[in-house]
C-alpha cells in the first residue's frame, strides 16, 4: 500500500516536471511552407480527385492489415462463387471508404461575432460564463456556444473554446481534451518522424484536430516535409494521407522526389497524373487530359485492379488465356501495359526537358534505367508469346 | 443520493405548476448544480420531471464558469408556462436567452461600489 | 464531531421525532443545544437585529427594472407560448387536418382494402370449410360402418349362444320329467370315492378289496376320464 502511493507521488511529480517543460518549450515548431490562398476548390474538385484516388493505389492487403485495435479478428465462412464474387465486390467498396482523403482547406479564421453589449453588467461576476447548447440531435459545427465575459458582452465563442466544449459535453472517441504530449513536445513528434511513423503520426493527428486548424497544417506539412527528405513515400501509399501528400507537393512544386520515387517503383501512370496535377494546380498551358484519357483507357482502375488481384486467388479455367495469363505473370505486364508505359514516358520526358523539373539529371537517370529494363522485358515477352505459339492480337 | 437519469422519472399531475430550478448536486464544498424541470412543489431531491442543463459554480482552469443548457426543451417548457427559480433565471438572462434579471444589474452594481470604495480607501492610506 | 460525541445529551433531550424518523447517521444540529420551548437567552433579550437599510434610490431603480423585466418576460413568454402551440400543430401527425372529399376518399379506400382482404379471407374460410365438412362426413361413414360391423358380430355372437342354450336345454329336469329323474337317480347311485396309489392307480368304491383284483390298465383308464 505504502509503496503504491509512493509510486503514484513519483509518477505526480514526473507529470509536474512535463507540464514545466511543455511550458518551456515551444509547442512544435511552425513548418515553413503554408497554403497561401484556399485549397479547397481545387482539392474537392472532381478530375483532382479522381487523380489523387488513382495515385494512392488500393492495395487491399494495405487497407485491411492487421492494426493495433482491440478487435482485429476476422471470420471465415463457405461460400458459394456467386457470393465470393458479391463479398469481393462490398470488400473493394469498403476499402475505397477506408481510402476518404480528409479534406485539404484552408485555416478557419476565428472573428469576434458580439451579439449583446451591456456596459450596466460589467464585473457582474469575477469569472467569465460559458454556455453550451446541448439541445439533441444537433451536429458539432451547428452547436453554439456562447461566452459572456465580465464586461458584459455576450459573444459567440472562440473556436478553440468552442471545440474544447464539445469535446467536453460529447466526447469524440480517441480525441483529448489537452494537447497530446506527442504534438506539444518538440522532442517526441522528432522521434517519431526519425522513427518513420508517418501514417501514425497522421491518423493521431487526424483525429485530435479538425483539418482546419492551425496545429493539423502546421503538423501535416512538417510531416510531409521530412517525407520529403527520407523519400519514404511507400509507407503511406495505399493510405488515406497518399492524396493529400502528393496534393501538397504539387502545390509547392516539390513532386520530384516523389516522382522519381515513382518512376523508380515502375508507376508510371502515377507518375505522369502526378504531372498533371501540377499543371493543373500551377495553370501550366500544357495539354494532359488526352495523355490521361489514353492511360485511363489502357489502365484498369485501381478499384478493378484489385478485383483481379483478389480473384486470382480463385482457380482459373484452362487453355489459351491460362498460359497467356502465366506469361504475364512472369513478366508482370501485359501488352497493354507496355504500350501505356511508351506514352507515360513520352509525357515524362517532356516534363523533364521542361523548366518545372529541378532534378533533372536523377529523373532522366532513373527513366533511363527504366527503359532498359523495360526493353528487355518486352523482348522476353515476345519471345515466350512466340514460342507458346500466340497470335499477336 | 443516486442520480435520476435526464430524461427523467419524476412523476407528475398535468395541471401541477412547474418550475425550472437547480437541484444542488456535488459534495461539502464543491458546488454543481443540475439544471431540472419538476414539480413546484417537490424537494429539490426528488426525481425529476427532466434535466435541461448543468451549471459549474466553481471557475474551471481556463477561469470560465461551464453551463451547458438545452435550449430546444427550456423554450418548451417556458411556453407550457414552467415557472422559473431566481437563480435560474438570472442565468439564463447572463446567458441571453431572457432578459437580464434585475438582481444581476444590482450585484453588477454593489460589486463596482466595493471595488470603488476599496480602491479609495487604499488611495488614501498610501 | 464534539456534538456527536455527546451521546448522553442526545439521548435524553432528542425525541425520535426530532430526527425526522430516520435515525441512522442523520441528526439534527439545530435541535441540540436548545429546544425550541426555551425562552431566549437573557443576553439576547434585547439585541434588535441590525436591518440591512436599502437606499431609496437603489430601491427605485429596482421596482424600474423589475417591472420592465415583468414586461420583457411575459412577452417572451407569450412567444414561446405561440411557439409551442405551432409545434405541436405542425410537428405530430394527429393534427393533419383533412377536408372531407379527402376523409372521404381515404375512408373509400380503407373500405376498399378491407373488402378485398375480407374476399380473400372469405375465400380461405371456405375452403377450409369445405375440406373440413368432407373429412367429418368421411369419419362419421367409417364410424357407422364400424358400429354395423360390430352389431353383426354381436348377433351372430348371441344367435350362436341362443342356439347352444337351446341344445342343451333338451336335458334339464323339468316338472314333469321329474319323478322320473329321481328314480333314475335313486336307481342307479354313484359313488364318487376313489383313491390314488402312487403309480397313478384309480381305485373307486369305499372299500379296498378290489385292490388287488382290479388291473392296472382299466383304471387307468378311469384317471385319464
Amino acid at each position: 500500500m505504502h509503496l503504491v502511493r509512493q509510486i503514484r507521488q513519483l509518477n505526480g511529480l514526473q507529470g509536474l516536471r512535463h507540464a514545466l517543460r511543455q511550458v518551456s518549450t515551444a509547442p512544435t515548431k511552425p513548418a515553413t511552407l503554408k497554403y497561401e490562398r484556399d485549397p479547397q476548390p481545387l482539392f474537392t474538385d472532381a478530375e483532382t480527385q479522381k487523380l489523387l484516388q488513382s495515385m494512392t493505389q488500393l492495395h487491399l492487403d494495405r487497407v485491411f492489415r492487421k492494426r493495433t485495435v482491440p478487435d482485429n479478428s476476422s471470420e471465415i465462412k463457405f461460400m458459394t462463387t456467386e457470393q465470393l464474387e458479391l463479398e469481393f465486390q462490398s470488400m473493394v467498396e469498403k476499402a475505397q471508404h477506408m481510402l476518404q482523403m480528409p479534406p485539404v482547406v484552408k485555416i478557419k479564421e476565428d472573428v469576434d461575432r458580439i451579439i449583446a453589449k451591456d456596459p450596466a453588467l460589467k464585473d457582474f461576476a469575477d469569472t467569465k460564463f460559458v454556455f453550451t447548447d446541448i439541445t439533441f440531435g444537433r451536429r458539432q459545427s451547428e452547436r453554439k456556444v456562447v461566452v459572456r465575459e465580465t464586461d458584459g458582452t455576450l459573444a459567440y465563442a472562440s473556436l478553440d473554446t468552442t471545440k474544447r466544449m464539445n469535446q467536453l459535453y460529447f466526447p469524440l472517441d480517441g480525441r483529448q481534451s489537452y494537447t497530446p504530449r506527442m504534438f506539444a513536445l518538440e522532442e517526441l513528434i522528432a522521434k517519431c518522424l526519425t522513427e518513420h511513423k508517418y501514417e501514425y503520426v497522421m491518423d493521431r493527428l487526424l483525429v485530435q484536430y479538425e483539418p482546419h486548424e492551425p496545429e493539423f497544417h502546421n503538423i501535416s506539412a512538417r510531416v510531409f516535409e521530412h517525407l520529403n527528405e527520407s523519400k519514404q513515400f511507400d509507407l503511406l501509399r495505399s493510405t488515406r494521407h497518399f492524396g493529400p501528400m502528393a496534393f501538397f507537393y504539387a502545390w509547392h512544386r516539390c513532386i520530384d522526389d516523389l516522382l522519381y520515387d515513382m518512376i523508380r517503383r515502375d508507376y508510371l501512370q502515377n507518375a505522369v497524373e502526378l504531372i498533371a496535377l501540377s499543371y493543373k494546380i500551377h495553370n501550366v498551358p500544357v495539354e494532359y487530359q488526352e495523355t490521361l484519357a489514353k492511360l485511363d483507357a489502357l489502365h484498369p482502375t485501381p478499384a478493378q485492379s484489385a478485383l483481379t488481384e483478389l480473384r486470382s486467388g480463385m482457380r482459373q479455367p484452362e487453355g489459351q488465356q491460362g498460359i497467356e495469363q502465366e506469361i504475364h505473370s512472369a513478366i508482370g505486364k501485359t501488352e497493354k501495359d507496355f504500350t501505356a508505359d511508351e506514352i507515360s514516358l513520352q509525357f515524362i520526358e517532356q516534363y523533364i526537358a521542361s523548366e518545372h523539373a529541378l532534378k533533372k539529371v536523377q529523373l532522366e537517370l532513373a527513366v533511363q534505367t527504366l527503359k532498359e529494363v523495360n526493353q528487355e522485358k518486352l523482348q522476353l515477352f515476345q519471345g515466350l508469346k512466340k514460342a507458346h505459339g500466340i497470335q499477336a492480337s | 443520493m443516486s442520480l435520476s437519469p435526464a430524461s427523467g422519472i419524476g412523476r407528475f399531475y398535468a395541471k401541477s405548476a412547474k418550475i425550472i430550478r437547480f437541484v444542488r448536486l456535488g459534495c461539502t464544498n464543491r458546488p454543481f448544480y443540475h439544471i431540472v424541470v419538476m414539480e413546484r412543489r417537490k424537494n429539490q431531491h426528488q426525481p425529476v420531471i427532466e434535466q435541461v442543463g448543468s451549471y459549474d459554480p466553481l471557475p474551471n482552469d481556463h477561469n470560465e464558469r461551464l453551463v451547458a443548457l438545452n435550449t430546444e426543451r427550456i423554450r418548451f417548457w417556458l411556453g407550457k408556462g414552467a415557472h422559473l427559480s431566481t437563480p435560474a433565471a438570472e442565468l439564463l438572462g447572463i446567458a441571453g436567452l431572457l432578459p437580464i434579471h434585475p438582481r444581476t444589474y444590482m450585484t453588477a452594481w454593489r460589486n463596482r461600489r466595493t471595488a470603488a470604495e476599496s480602491e479609495a480607501k487604499a488611495e488614501t492610506t498610501a | 464531531m464534539l456534538r456527536a460525541s455527546c451521546q448522553l445529551l442526545t439521548q435524553t433531550a432528542l425525541p425520535a421525532g426530532k430526527s425526522g424518523g430516520s435515525g441512522f447517521a442523520l441528526e439534527f444540529v439545530r435541535w441540540r443545544r436548545k429546544p425550541r420551548w426555551l425562552p431566549v437567552a437573557k443576553s439576547k433579550m434585547f439585541r434588535v437585529p441590525e436591518r440591512k437599510k436599502q437606499s431609496e434610490e437603489e430601491r427605485t431603480e429596482l421596482m424600474r427594472l423589475h417591472n420592465q423585466y415583468k414586461t420583457q418576460l411575459r412577452s417572451v413568454r407569450q412567444f414561446l407560448r405561440e411557439e409551442v402551440v405551432r409545434h405541436e400543430e405542425t410537428s405530430t401527425a394527429d393534427h393533419i387536418v383533412l377536408t372531407p372529399e379527402q376523409e372521404e376518399a381515404e375512408f373509400l379506400k380503407c373500405v376498399d382494402i378491407n373488402a378485398t382482404w375480407n374476399a380473400k379471407i372469405a375465400k380461405e374460410r371456405d375452403q377450409r370449410l369445405a375440406k373440413e365438412r368432407e373429412d367429418k362426413v368421411a369419419y362419421v361413414q367409417e364410424r357407422l360402418e364400424a358400429r354395423q360391423l360390430r352389431e353383426e358380430e354381436r348377433r351372430e355372437q348371441a344367435n350362436l349362444r341362443v342356439l347352444r342354450e337351446i341344445e342343451s336345454s333338451k336335458t334339464f329336469i323339468t316338472r314333469e320329467n321329474l319323478d322320473a329323474a329321481i328314480e333314475t337317480a335313486l336307481a342307479n347311485p354313484v359313488d364318487h370315492n376313489f383313491a390314488i396309489d402312487l403309480a397313478g392307480n384309480l381305485y373307486r368304491g369305499r372299500n379296498s378289496s378290489q385292490v388287488p383284483d382290479s388291473t392296472p390298465s382299466s383304471n387307468q383308464h378311469a384317471l385319464s376320464n
